[in-house]
């Protein structure tokens, strides 16, 4: 009788979070950026002209091959680093923007998933890091029926249910 | 509802958390006072820990069963409505969690022990989603029974909104047993009593729950 009551009351708890939970998600306001859809495109279409530029001012450089092609590859990181990572993140604000109220409210984690990747695309590093960890969101956390606190840095995680979940 | 010692006794269990007494108390205010609505319902309740893990699903039907006629009992009673309101909070508080609850204790039970690759299944399959159809329908009856009894009483209607926003939430996540579309008009229910209420969204980013309903 023991064990069962108290797997029930361990049970018990987990409803009681899950209740804060429902009623945060189903309460929380949605961010509405203002970026726009031209700006994304436009954003995007710049990009191969900047990797062209950088590869062919590294060629351009008065050193030998080697270092030309190392240089050429950390201009390439960096804009992969910065620029793209820049564009990625309007294209999440874009998606917040033009989203229905109706497919962002589905979201059942907490951050909703549009807000976590901007925090993966703000913090996490490398890019190739932040993508991943986005993936495993949409793909794996954000399912089933449980509402979920999914941070992608643990520190934020614990503030959060510090602030409102103690 | 006349108070007795054994009731006060039950009560002070019930909330330190001691199920043993509690039931023993419980069941000698239903021998006193078989019309007891509060010891009909929590006898009943703690039950429920008694036994084998087999016969939880069978257990928690005669609370399903209990709670209804519990609430009956408690409004035929002679105690003031405001205590009458009290009890029926507390019954309500005390069973709308147990479906959710017991679905997930019967779930873990079932991924606890691996044998090889698979999993010993403690609850076969069809008892889980039994009890969870069995909970759900009884949480929404509830609510419903609280609305016609109490004939729409503002502290009535304010219980029968705790059931109908839990019937609500489960049937999002387990939308597959309602009946189409059911959801949405106890959440409109629910509105007209409390506008701010905001109903749960089915699960998930990219999932295909729109495509099952």
């Amino acid at each position: 009788m023991q064990s069962i009551q108290a797997d029930i009351d361990f049970c018990l708890k987990e409803y009681i979070k899950q209740r804060k939970l429902e009623e945060i998600v189903s309460k929380r306001q949605l961010k509405r950026p203002t970026t726009k859809k031209w700006q994304v495109i436009f954003l995007f279409s710049i990009a191969p002209l900047l990797i062209f530029c950088a590869v062919l001012f590294s060629f351009h450089l008065p050193i030998a091959t080697i270092f030309k092609m190392s240089v050429s590859v950390l201009l390439l990181l960096f804009i992969f680093e910065l620029y793209i990572r820049f564009c990625l993140l309007q294209t999440v604000k874009c998606y917040q923007h033009y989203a229905k109220e109706e497919t962002r409210r589905r979201c059942m984690c907490i951050p909703s998933c549009s807000e976590y990747a901007i925090i993966c695309l703000k913090k996490i590093f490398p890019l190739a890091i932040a993508l991943m960890k986005i993936r495993i969101r949409l793909y794996k956390t954000c399912r089933g029926e449980d509402y979920k606190l999914d941070f992608p840095l643990k520190k934020l995680n614990f503030e959060f249910e510090k602030k409102h979940l103690n | 509802m006349e108070d007795n010692k054994y009731l006060t006794l039950a009560r002070q269990a019930r909330a330190d958390g001691n199920s043993e007494d509690a039931k023993t108390y419980y069941n000698k205010v239903r021998e006193d006072d078989p019309e007891n609505g509060e010891a009909k319902f929590f006898y009943a309740y703690f039950a429920l820990y008694e036994g084998k893990n087999g016969e939880i699903p069978q257990r928690f039907g005669n609370v399903c069963q209990a709670v209804f006629s519990a609430v009956k009992m408690v409004k035929s009673s002679t105690a003031p409505v405001a205590e009458q309101y009290a009890t029926i909070s507390e019954i309500v508080n005390a069973f709308l969690p147990m479906t959710w609850t017991l679905n997930r204790y019967m779930n873990n039970k079932n991924r606890e022990t691996k044998v090889g690759d698979s999993y010993v299944k403690v609850f076969d399959q069809s008892s889980i989603t039994s009890s969870c159809k069995k909970g759900m329908f009884a949480i929404r009856d509830l609510g419903n029974e609280l609305e016609s009894i109490y004939g729409g009483d503002a502290d009535a209607m304010a219980i029968a909104v705790l059931a109908w926003k839990e019937y609500v939430s489960l049937a999002q996540k387990w939308y597959a047993y309602p009946p189409k579309g059911e959801a949405e008009i106890y959440a409109e229910k629910i509105k007209k009593i409390e506008p701010s209420y905001e109903m749960p969204k089915k699960a998930g980013c990219i999932s295909f729950s729109d495509k099952k309903n």
